[in-house]
Formats: structure tokens, sequence, C-alpha cells
């Protein structure tokens, strides 16, 4: 099982999303989120935000970031990672909601066996939307997967 | 929480918080478990597939495992595949 991560970063957006990770279209594995980390590198202030990672059954469109394996050796992942949507994929069922300040960070690391994990199938995967972005600054989150 | 199943921290100005958390074995969604908290408000403990599950799917009833939901997912596109849709 490889492993990878990955960094996003948008301009915040009530609508759009910071990133999606998706399966591809064929070849695709399990994607197993778990652990990631979101905050602002913006002046600081004090705007509400609220984070939350969703499902989503079609792919999003955005810019394509390639996953960095944590071991070189391994192969280039076959998952699908976007940051700075410009569309988001088709909603599905939240799985976390965090209200943050712009100036805190957040991070949440799972324990082996609760990451979130896509199913492999075409074009499932997770969205990271900002549905309240107090203001529109920039925003960043880094990501950490294995794939299986 | 014992056996936590994933660990959440806040960062801020005014110091960090953290706080453990589950994934939901039914629906994936996580769970923030704050210190002393009443269980009964957090969801509950599938008796079935013993893991525990979010308030959502304690009202929804029944168990079905998230693993068992995406095994069925996958062969549904594997079929759709072989028969070219």
């Amino acid at each position: 099982m490889a492993r990878y991560s990955f960094q996003a970063n948008r301009t915040a957006s009530a609508t759009l999303a910071l990133a999606a990770l998706e399966a591809p279209a064929t070849g695709m594995r399990r994607i197993k989120l778990y652990d990631f980390l979101v905050g602002s590198e913006a002046t600081p202030a004090d705007n509400a935000f609220l984070y939350t990672l969703a499902r989503t059954t079609g792919a999003g469109t955005g810019s394509a970031v390639t996953p960095s394996p944590s071991d070189l050796a391994d192969a280039v992942s076959a998952a699908l990672a976007k940051e700075a949507l410009t569309v988001n994929g088709t909603a599905g069922v939240n799985l976390m909601a965090i209200a943050l300040n712009q100036r805190a960070t957040f991070r949440w690391v799972a324990a082996p066996g609760s990451e979130l994990v896509v199913p492999a199938t075409a074009a499932a995967g997770i969205d990271v939307n900002t549905p309240t972005a107090g203001g529109l600054v920039a925003i960043s989150g880094t990501f950490l997967f294995e794939e299986q | 929480m014992r056996n936590a199943g994933g660990y959440a921290v806040w960062v801020a100005v005014d110091g960090s918080r953290e706080v453990d958390s589950f994934t939901c074995s039914h629906c994936q969604r996580v769970v923030f478990v704050p210190p002393r908290a009443d269980p009964s408000q957090l969801g509950g403990f599938c008796r079935q597939c013993m893991k525990h599950i979010c308030a959502p799917c304690v009202k929804v009833g029944g168990c079905k495992p998230w693993e068992k939901q995406m095994a069925e997912a996958e062969a549904r596109d594997r079929m759709l595949r072989a028969i070219g849709v």
C-alpha cells in the first residue's frame, strides 16, 4: 500500500472546492485519506470558515496536482488530485465539518482502520469545500492518503 | 475515548484544542468526541458490526457497513464496464 501526499491552494470560495481527491475513470484503486491539515496563509484576520469534506460521485474540474509518494520507490499514484476547482464533483454525503477561524489551523489524523475510504469506482472521490468563507483569502491544505 | 478512530487538533492564537474522533462504520461520517461527552449524544454502537456509528445512522437502523457498500459499488462498476456501459 503506497502512501502519497499533495498540497492544494486556492482563494477561498463559498461555492467552489479547495481540493478534490478522486478515483480515475480507469485503473482505479481504493483511496484512503488518513491525514489532512487546512488553514490560511493570508494576513491574519478574524474571518469565519467552515470546511467540509464531502463524498463525490462525479469528477470535478480543477488544476491537477501530482501527489508525491512518501516512499520514492513507489509508483505514481492512480488517484487524481485537484486544487482550486472550477467545477465541483457531484456532491454526496458530508463526512466532516470543521468550523475554523482564519487565524487557526486544523489537522485530523485517522487511526489505522478509520480512514476515509473512496471506493475503486470511476470518478468517486472526496471534495474539500468551504461553504462558509468569511474572507476571500488564500487557503491551503495538505492531504495524505494511501492507495490499496 | 478508548480506541479512538482518529485525532483532531485545532491550533489557534489562544491555544490549541484536541479531541478524539471516530469514523462511523456505516457512512464514514467523522464524529468528534469532546472530553466527558455524553455518549448518547454522539451516536451509538452497532452490535452487528461491533463498531461505533453516528447519530443519523442510529436513526436509520440496520447494519450496512461502509466496506459492504463499497464492495457493492465496485461490483456494480465492474459489471457496467463488462457490458460496456
